[in-house]
This record gives structure tokens, sequence and C-alpha cells, in this order.
């Protein structure tokens, strides 16, 4: 009878990887130890979504209004989750005066959801990559193994 | 008003009349995600990096450009009675 896992060596998928890729960007290449790979990632990921939250305000968040964008957007994972939890904390029950200056208009707020959602969409392809990559083949892993 | 702007919680309201100087962030951040998956060798990494950039940055300046004179230009001539 087959055993209802499969090893890694047989399906070929990092399911454990890509979890983590979800979970916090650039950290499934780092768990296969491709630490370079990995630390770039997330430094692109979080750039986006920083300077993203930086130019709409945590109003580009929201998965009430922009529900659509909220799709694109949740794909970079728990950060994004905890920046919508903040947008409805702090600006969807606030009085209307408060809310006016909290939300976003025109284009600081379409460009301010654009740049999480674009994160969102470069951490997908990243999710898919480290679902099928190899362990252990950057440059750092690969000098290492001539050394030796 | 920038003076009582509050970071992350407020939206950038002051950038609104130059939010087309934002494509070079987008473009930055994308490259900088792109080149991380493609490049086997991070030895000229952030050259290829800032090359990916300009690329971007100036095909989509161009099409801006020339979707602009195509409006501006092209249909009113080819519209004249």
């Amino acid at each position: 009878m087959m055993p209802i896992t499969k090893s890694k060596e047989q399906t070929g998928l990092n399911v454990r990887a890509t979890l983590m890729a979800w979970i916090f960007p650039g950290l499934g290449h780092i768990s296969l130890g491709q630490h370079r790979r990995g630390r770039l990632i997330c430094l692109g990921v979080l750039f986006l979504v920083v300077t993203g939250v930086l130019v709409g305000g945590i109003d580009a968040v929201d998965h009430k209004h922009d529900g659509l964008w909220f799709i694109a957007q949740v794909c970079c994972g728990p950060i994004v989750i905890a920046i919508d939890m903040a947008t409805q904390f702090f600006i969807v029950d606030a009085p209307i005066e408060k809310r006016a200056t909290l939300v976003g208009l025109s284009h600081v707020n379409e460009i301010g959801t654009l740049f999480v959602a674009m994160a969102g969409l470069m951490n997908l392809v990243v999710i898919l990559d480290a679902l099928h990559a190899k362990s252990h083949v950057d440059l750092e892993r690969r000098v290492k193994d001539q050394d030796s | 008003m920038m003076v009582a702007w509050i970071p992350f919680l407020e939206p950038m309201n002051a950038i609104q009349p130059w939010w087309y100087f934002l494509l070079i962030p987008v473009s930055f951040g994308i490259s900088v995600i792109y080149k991380a998956l493609h490049e086997d060798n991070f030895l000229k990494y952030w050259r290829t990096v800032f090359v990916m950039t300009t690329q971007v940055v100036l095909g989509i300046s161009l099409l801006a450009v020339g979707i602009g004179l195509f409006i501006q230009i092209v249909i009113p001539l080819v519209t004249q009675p």
C-alpha cells in the first residue's frame, strides 16, 4: 500500500517552503538555503509594501471597499492582513470628520493600492518559485561547495 | 499640507501633483524581486536591477508620450471634417 504522504524527493514540491514564503516574503527561499536570494526578495516586497502604505496610508489595503485588489495584496501574507485590520480599526469605524483625513483620494489612493498589489503579485511569483526551487543553489552555497 | 501629516496612517496628499514619478520606485521594487529570482550570479545583481528599472521607466514613458501624441495630434487630424 502506498504511503499517504510523499517525500519531497518523490513529489519535487517544497510545500513547507511555499507556506513560509507566504508567511513572510523571502522566508521560503531562506529555508531552502538560498539566503541571499531570500533576503533580496524580502527587501523588494517590503520596499513595495512600505512605499505603498507611505503613499496611500493604511487605507491602501481595505478588503471591504477594494475586495478585488485585496485578493492580489493578500499574497504578501500576514503583513497585509495586519494592515487591513489596522484599516478596519482606525478608519472604517471612525467618525466621518476623522475618516476624511485618513482616506486617500484620487492618484494617491490608486498608487498606494497598486504598490501593495504589485508586491502581492510578485510574492505570488516568489511562492510559485519556492514550490519548485532546489535547495542550496545560490551563489554563497556554490562558492562554499567549490572551496571544499 | 505636510505639517499635520502622520506617515503611514494618513495618505501622502502632497505627492498628488507628481504621482507619475512613483513609476520609478514601483519599477525598482519589481526589478529587485524579479532579478532576485532570475539571477544565478549575484556579483552583477544591482547593476542588472538598475538596468531593468531604467528599461521599464523608459519603456512606459515612451508609451505615454506615444499615446499622448496619438490623442493630441493624430486623432484631431483624422476627425477633422
